[in-house]
């Protein structure tokens, strides 16, 4: 078992290595350099750099050796913290980021146990309640939710809030608590907002999350083993609560990671339609000014939210699945 | 279990059987069914045409005559699948939309009144006109007729705006002259499906007809939305067939070739999916060179997306080879002096075609949706190319919503079409099931 | 109901509940079981001989369920009477009878323990489901069951997981579970189909020993006339739902009377007896949708028939040597005072309207 965890974690690490190599990439391909974005922003406040002083910049920065000298100059600085320089915001991106990581970190964990703590016990009733009327009710909810866009969602959604209560559901914040330091009080009034994006992000993930639960637990329903539980004298109800929905909830925790990337996926696009204070705006921000240096370290904290989530997810279903963890069955 | 099961599943398959025997009553194919005379050449009884009450009653239906076949026996696999996805009535529905969707979207110079770039000064941002059949005074007229607009000036914001003006009716007439247009690069015409003429019956620039309103420039969102339908519909094409290419090239390189091979495509197939998607295409779609075209991008944007559908198929082919190379059938084939590239044309890829269909069906909502939300976004399309995404980035800001809902519709249709095929996607799996009824 | 009848199935009808109606699956078998008695019901698969079975712990799958007719269990030391086919499927006297005085092993060993729990928690649970033990307890005797079934080293055993263990062990194992509370009935549905044949010799060989060591009765379904001879005590054979012949294993080995049991023997290969190829009966179980009218074997039946085979089902009675002409159903024992079970008592009886010539009225 250590030796799967171990293993689970080079490959993690390995996967970190290339996706940053594609920040890398992604941080070196708009046109101009640091050196010619920090001479842009000087010549803005009227101090004309010459071609010499630039180039000397470029030396001072290490900007004329080769690519792959580079990648491990910014490679070795961003293990240690330091992600460069963000010209939109004057500051560096760590501080950027470590500002607004919070409430991503918040609304991402939140809609994770929203889908989960939905999607399971409706799971269970389609699946024991097949072809009733809220079994149908739920997969019809689950169509649309399905084919709705995060982003559609979340207009819908500030439409009609400004609509019928003339509030905009945008935001975490009410106005009042907009710029107030952390505070219990604050933190409360986060989470009397927070529930609109966690819906919004969350549906979609939910209506997959309940079909898959439905369909496991209706072919685990029928599998000989829970007739054989059953002819120990059994109660129904503890029956399929202890053995098919426990063998059910397998494949649902195992798309744990999945589900999650998912989120993460998502998160930027509500973020910004519902001008949250979280990493997505800023994100978009990033690239539509080309604020390089600041996009490829939020597309790397993006993956490495991810592949965190994928590995925990991963050892989780090892302690769930005595095949897994016996290593019996190829995970 | 299967032997306590046995006799329910036994008459699961019957039940299915006759079921899917039944429906060709109103098919084609079921004149010989029904008509078996003994000058019928092919030998397929009328047991399928029978209801089940006459053949529990007719014990010598049981036993079945040397040579005799039913439909269903004899029917070829694309053929039951076809039957059993005409019992799925979400996924028929869905077909007829898709198809709907698909035909006007071809058609859409024709059927709009508009061009979708033209814009009515006298109508910007304007609502949506209802057709009326009756008049304020009660009146009933045959022709369908909008009420006509005329600006007026606030007097507050001395902003002009069109007012419905209900003393006017601008009547409805098919087949109208108007812009020129070349239809799919082929067709030269100025005929539109429909347009108004002014109240005095002539035909009049000032009289104008936007059923699902105007943006905020005055063009007319129901012609817009129809081209619109063309290039997103296309990208999702474009993008699933790249996607089957890829998947179906690496895919089969990996389960057929094996080896490091096998092992290198899969460590592409599991990277690519453990990445967070959406953030990661907006990064490259965010790099495309600003001095592109707009058709440059539409191409860039559509083969980023693809890269999202080709794992998930690639992955399906791998597996159904690997496994598939064991089965006797293949051996024979080898047995038989096949080349490799005639194995797996001929033996092995019919023999799961129909699933790499139904993934391919499934894939085409996620590219539908990833474009839309890029171009949403301002990363994606650019006009004049316009797509469901590009039209629902105007719709982007919380007052324009307010002043506008007209604006969210191009996501109705976007939500629409995901709809249509999530069901046809669920009624060909279903279908291509072998095991369900 | 006889007084040695541990359980005594009256008429049993189970129908298949469908859209359109119901299908009738099992149509109106009866039969006995005494204490310490091995019955087999044999058939081919679609019989209803696993429904049966099924039935007698009112364990049936979605859609089907019993639709007429009584199964009558006494409890063998009280000495009630409960009629099981009354009893909802989820009731608490249901419940009680279940793992405790009726017992059940199924066909695939590999799917018959959730996979997720040890093989000793899965039979711990029976065992505290209805015997008040600390679980300590529960542990030894599963230690001890699984002693007693012949898996090595059960201490060891106890906490493994069902994956760790081979299809034969599986087997045992469950053997073990149904065992755990010392029903006085074992319903066995094809306990070794899925095994290799070897295995299988075991396993009987196990269910035989165990049954003589803890006295218990035990309901044998197989489709393997082979492995009845060596089994069962009685035989019922069933076709399309019906029993068509009942008797004495040796009475039905030496002198079967029905068209089918004379089949179904033929196809049985013999050691030592040079046959040009297998035997194997023509044609196909009719399916239930296409029942045929009159005798249900008429169809593969190679006798010359007579008109009645055409038109009306024939009624189980007994045959002539006995000169008893039983009613439908009641064609089981005439009972001596000890339960034990004397092969010669049981009558054999047979539906078939060849062998009864003469109408009923």
């Amino acid at each position: 078992m250590i030796q799967m965890i171990i293993k689970r974690m080079v490959s993690a690490l390995a996967m970190l290595t290339v996706l940053s190599m594609i920040a890398f990439v992604l941080i070196q391909l708009p046109p101009g350099d640091y050196a010619d974005a920090y001479a842009g922003k000087k010549s803005q406040g009227g101090a004309v750099m010459t071609a010499e002083q630039i180039e000397e910049i470029r030396d001072k920065l290490g900007l004329n050796e080769p690519l792959y000298i580079q990648y491990i100059n910014w490679a070795s600085d961003f293990v240690q913290g330091d992600f460069g320089y963000s010209w939109e915001y004057h500051r560096p991106v760590i501080d950027v980021v470590a500002e607004r990581m919070p409430v991503t970190l918040t609304l991402v964990f939140m809609t994770l146990v929203f889908t989960y703590f939905i999607a399971v016990p409706m799971g269970i009733y389609c699946a024991l309640r097949q072809y009733s009327i809220g079994d149908h009710a739920i997969s019809l909810l689950g169509y649309i939710g399905l084919a709705i866009p995060n982003f559609m969602f979340a207009l819908i959604l500030l439409y009609l809030s400004s609509v019928f209560w003339g509030t905009s559901a945008g935001g975490l914040f009410s106005p009042v608590m907009q710029d107030a330091p952390w505070s219990w009080e604050k933190f409360k009034d986060m989470m009397a907002h927070i529930w609109v994006p966690v819906v919004v992000l969350g549906t979609a993930g939910t209506a997959f999350q309940i079909r898959t639960m439905r369909a496991t637990l209706l072919d685990e329903l029928n599998k000989m083993y829970v007739t054989a539980a059953r002819a120990t004298g059994m109660d129904e109800r503890k029956v399929i609560m202890k053995y098919p929905v426990r063998m059910a909830l397998n494949p649902v925790v195992s798309t744990l990671g999945w589900e999650l990337t998912n989120i993460i996926s998502g998160a930027p696009i509500v973020g910004v339609v519902m001008s949250l204070p979280d990493m997505g705006p800023l994100f978009l921000n990033s690239l539509l000014n080309q604020d390089m240096y600041l996009a490829g370290a939020l597309v790397m904290v993006y993956c490495i939210l991810v592949i965190l989530g994928t590995l925990i997810s991963d050892l989780l279903l090892m302690l769930l699945d005595p095949r897994i963890r016996m290593g019996a069955m190829k995970a | 279990m299967s032997s306590t099961q046995t006799p329910q599943t036994h008459v699961m398959t019957t039940a299915d059987a006759s079921a899917v025997a039944a429906p060709p009553a109103a098919g084609s194919a079921d004149t010989s069914a029904n008509t078996s005379s003994a000058s019928n050449t092919n030998s397929i009884s009328n047991t399928g045409g029978l209801s089940n009450t006459s053949r529990l009653s007719n014990p010598n239906n049981s036993v079945k005559p040397e040579g005799q076949v039913r439909r269903y026996d004899l029917a070829s696999h694309w053929q039951l699948m076809w039957w059993k996805f005409r019992k799925h009535k979400m996924a028929m529905t869905g077909l007829i939309i898709l198809a709907l969707m698909l035909v006007s979207s071809l058609l859409a110079e024709f059927l709009s009144p508009y061009d979708p770039l033209k814009r009515n000064s006298r109508y910007a941002e304007g609502a949506p006109m209802g057709i009326h059949f009756f008049d304020e005074a009660g009146d009933f007229h045959l022709r369908p007729f909008v009420y006509a607009r005329s600006l007026k000036r606030d007097p507050v914001t001395l902003k002009r705006s069109a007012v419905v003006d209900t003393s006017k009716r601008w009547p409805i007439h098919f087949f109208v002259k108007g812009q020129k247009y070349t239809m799919l690069g082929l067709i030269e015409s100025d005929i539109h499906l429909f347009g108004v003429v002014n109240e005095k019956g002539k035909a009049s620039k000032k009289a104008f007809i936007h059923l699902l309103g105007t943006d905020e420039l005055g063009r007319d969102m129901f012609s817009r939305i129809l081209h619109s339908s063309r290039v997103s519909l296309s990208v999702g094409f474009i993008g699933v067939s790249v996607a089957f290419v890829l998947g179906m090239l690496l895919g089969g390189a990996a389960g057929y070739l094996g080896g490091w091979v096998d092992e290198a495509i899969m460590r592409m197939v599991e990277f690519i999916r453990a990445v967070p998607t959406l953030p990661l295409w907006l990064a490259l779609a965010a790099a495309l060179p600003r001095e592109w075209s707009a058709l440059q991008v539409y191409i860039a944007i559509t083969f980023l997306l693809a890269i999202i559908g080709w794992t998930h198929l690639a992955r399906r082919v791998r597996g159904r080879l690997l496994s598939l190379r064991e089965e006797d059938f293949v051996m024979a084939a080898r047995l038989a002096g096949c080349s490799h590239s005639r194995i797996i044309a001929r033996h092995m890829l019919p023999s799961f075609m129909s699933y790499l269909i139904v993934d391919l069906t499934i894939s085409f909502p996620y590219i539908i949706m990833a474009e839309t939300s890029l171009s949403f976004l301002g990363l994606g399309l650019r006009e004049p190319i316009i797509s469901w995404g590009v039209l629902l980035n105007s719709a982007q800001n919380i007052q324009t919503l307010a002043q506008m809902p007209w604006l969210l519709l191009p996501g109705a249709v976007v939500v629409i079409a995901v709809l249509a095929f999530n069901f046809v996607g669920d009624g060909l799996r279903d279908a291509a099931d072998p095991y369900t009824r | 109901m006889n007084q040695n009848e541990l359980l005594r199935v009256e008429e049993l009808h189970i129908s298949l509940q469908m859209d359109k109606g119901s299908l009738p699956v099992v149509n109106g078998i009866s039969f006995g079981l005494k204490k310490g008695q091995i019955l087999a019901l044999v058939g081919e698969s679609g019989c209803g001989k696993s429904v049966t079975s099924l039935s007698l712990m009112r364990l049936l799958g979605k859609g089907l369920e019993i639709s007429g007719g009584q199964i009558l269990f006494r409890h063998p030391e009280s000495g009630d009477v409960t009629d099981i086919a009354a009893l909802g499927s989820n009731d608490k006297a249901m419940r009680k009878l279940r793992g405790d005085q009726i017992a059940m092993i199924f066909q695939e060993p590999m799917s018959s323990f959730s996979p997720l729990h040890t093989i000793g928690e899965q039979i711990m649970e029976v065992v505290r489901l209805h015997r008040k033990v600390s679980k300590l307890d529960a542990r030894k005797r599963a230690i001890e069951l699984l002693d007693k079934v012949g898996i090595a080293d059960p201490a060891q055993a106890v906490d493994r997981y069902p994956h760790e263990f081979s299809g034969g062990q599986r087997q045992r194992a469950m053997i073990a579970r149904a065992l755990a509370c010392d029903p006085s009935v074992l319903v066995a549905d094809e306990p070794t189909t899925a095994l290799d044949v070897t295995i299988q010799a075991q396993i009987l060989k196990l269910l035989k020993d165990l049954q003589q060591e803890m006295g218990m009765a035990i309901i044998f379904i197989t489709h393997d006339l082979g492995l009845v001879a060596q089994m069962a005590d009685e035989v019922a054979i069933m076709y399309m739902g019906n029993v068509v012949e009942h008797g004495a294993t040796r009475a039905i080995f030496k002198q079967p009377q029905h068209p089918y049991t004379k089949r179904l023997l033929q196809a049985i290969p013999r050691l030592g007896v040079i046959q040009d190829k297998l035997q194997s009966i023509e044609g196909s179980v009719p399916n239930l949708f296409e029942r045929p009218v009159g005798c249900a074997f008429n169809t593969r039946c190679t006798e010359q028939q007579r008109d009645a085979c055409q038109q009306r089902l024939p009624a189980l009675r007994a045959i002539e040597p006995l000169g008893l002409v039983a009613q439908q159903g009641t064609a089981a024992v005439v009972s001596n005072d000890v339960g034990v079970v004397n092969s010669s008592d049981v009558i054999h009886s047979v539906a078939c309207h060849l062998i009864h010539t003469e109408a009923v009225a």
